[in-house]
């Protein structure tokens, strides 16, 4: 009788293990066949990203050897047509009647202003010459330009120790902050624009605020399919690129600001 | 102090799930994990019941001290809520159509043997064996569904996948044993009590699966 108990026993504890091992091959076999799959599915997702940077990095090129040769067409050929009417009304200016000569001065005042335009805009675009001077000056020149149409004023401060980063960095930062800038002009009929920038080794921050009429900045977002306008998206996509953090709040009535932070940025030289 | 021996150290994990359980509610996770969440405090309620109606409460109802008929119902409960899982959680159109109509007549055997064939106070058998074989299937179906899937989710951090992976070893590795208990009950109560520390580990392995899976938050799908 205790044999029997003893050997149904051994049966059952053995039929036990036996089952709750094949129960275990079952389980550790599900595990490793879906961890698999969530490798390969996150590698596709990586690739997809991967493609996706590449393709708006090689955009974003493009746009720029676009815009340098505009700069550059701008600079010789335009601004030669421009100096040629200025020769050209000079040498009118001595024969015509005493009455439309005010209008010629007018005329050629204007060709100047013109010239300049062209030259400041030519300077903007082209890529060579913002790494030349540096993305501060470009951002100070562009302010300029916008204080200059007396419709805004325009208040700038620095804090720490100016620096200069990887060109390519510069001109993706320049653009962006042209775009910032270009969206206050259209959109936010703001008086005021304050940009504030803060140099340090660990990050570069720059802040651009205004008092304009403020938006709702999920809402652009979320509509930016629907209006088929990337700004925003254009903006977070050229701020990932330099691995910089975009954060714009906006509020009615008040105004908007942007914060772009660079973290860890790669210094190349100290500006004294 | 009667809470304190071994038999009972799956209460501790089991107590923490229904206690982690309440976000299920609070979040608003989708109703099978509500249904889910429901399932661990019922479990728990009535081991606490059958655990007391032995010492102090059968007094309170002046009947006996046998706590099978708590057990019994708590099967049929428990396969009525497990089938309202699986029947939410898998997509087969099928298997949609095939569970509803099985569950209803597992029930109604469930609730037969209950009352008519082995009444509350034995060992439901038939439920008991009919259930668990239907559990298992329904678990082995939804790892077949995982497997299946065109999106991934990293399956250790999913409640779900927890729950069935818990379920599907209890069940499996108990019902060979738990076919034989009614007979071993009959001719030799020391096979009986052979089965106790296993199912007491059987026990706190499905009440730690439970609290494993209420640590996490539901998944969704990544798209492939």
């Amino acid at each position: 009788m205790e044999t029997s108990i003893f050997a149904t026993s051994l049966t059952i504890i053995i039929s036990t293990l036996l089952v709750l091992g094949l129960c275990s091959v079952v389980v550790y076999f599900l595990f490793l066949y879906q961890k698999k799959k969530f490798r390969h599915q996150k590698e596709i997702i990586e690739m997809r990203e991967a493609f996706s940077q590449v393709l708006l990095q090689s955009r974003l090129a493009i746009q720029e050897q676009t815009l340098d040769h505009i700069s550059k067409e701008l600079h010789a050929n335009f601004s030669h047509l421009v100096s040629l009417i200025n020769i050209n009304l000079q040498e009118i200016l001595p024969q015509a009647p005493s009455d439309q000569r005010e209008n010629i001065l007018e005329t050629k005042s204007l060709a100047k202003q013109l010239m300049s335009e062209l030259k400041a805009l030519s300077a903007n675009l082209n890529t060579d010459h913002i790494i030349h001077i540096g993305f501060v000056k470009a951002l100070e020149n562009e302010l300029n330009r916008l204080a200059k149409t007396k419709k805004y004023e325009i208040i700038t401060t620095k804090q720490g120790e100016e620096y200069r980063i990887l060109s390519e960095h510069e001109i993706i930062l320049f653009r962006l902050c042209q775009e910032i800038l270009n969206n206050i002009v259209k959109y936010s009929k703001a008086s005021e624009v304050r940009t504030s920038m803060n140099f340090s080794k660990e990050q570069f921050v720059l802040v651009i605020t205004d008092n304009g009429m403020g938006f709702n900045v999920a809402d652009a977002l979320n509509q930016s399919g629907e209006k088929q306008s990337t700004g925003l998206l254009n903006m977070h996509k050229r701020a990932s690129l330099i691995n910089a953090e975009l954060l714009i709040t906006s509020n009615d009535h008040i105004g908007t600001s942007v914060i772009i932070t660079i973290p860890q940025p790669q210094i190349l030289k100290t500006i004294q | 102090m009667r809470f304190l021996k071994h038999e009972y150290f799956y209460l501790v994990p089991l107590m923490l799930s229904a206690i982690f359980c309440l976000k299920a509610f609070r979040q608003k996770w989708p109703k099978h994990y509500r249904l889910y969440a429901c399932m661990v405090i019922i479990t728990l309620v009535t081991e606490l019941i059958a655990i007391e109606w032995p010492y102090e409460l059968h007094s309170l109802f002046n009947s006996s001290q046998n706590n099978f008929w708590i057990y019994n119902l708590f099967i049929i409960i428990r396969f009525g809520l497990l089938c309202a899982i699986f029947y939410l959680i898998l997509t087969q159109s099928i298997i949609k159509k095939i569970l509803p109509l099985a569950a209803i007549g597992i029930l109604i055997i469930g609730i037969l043997d209950y009352t008519i064939i082995h009444g509350p106070l034995q060992y439901n058998t038939y439920s008991m064996v009919i259930t668990h074989v239907c559990i298992i299937t329904l678990c082995f179906l939804y790892f077949q569904q995982l497997l299946q899937e065109k999106g991934a989710i990293l399956i250790h951090k999913e409640p779900m996948v927890w729950m069935a992976l818990s379920i599907f070893v209890y069940h499996a590795v108990s019902l060979p044993f738990l076919m034989m208990l009614g007979f071993f009950n009959i001719n030799d109560i020391r096979l009986t009590l052979l089965f106790f520390p296993i199912n007491e580990i059987l026990n706190f392995f499905l009440c730690s699966c439970y609290l494993i899976s209420f640590l996490w938050k539901p998944q969704y799908l990544q798209p492939r």
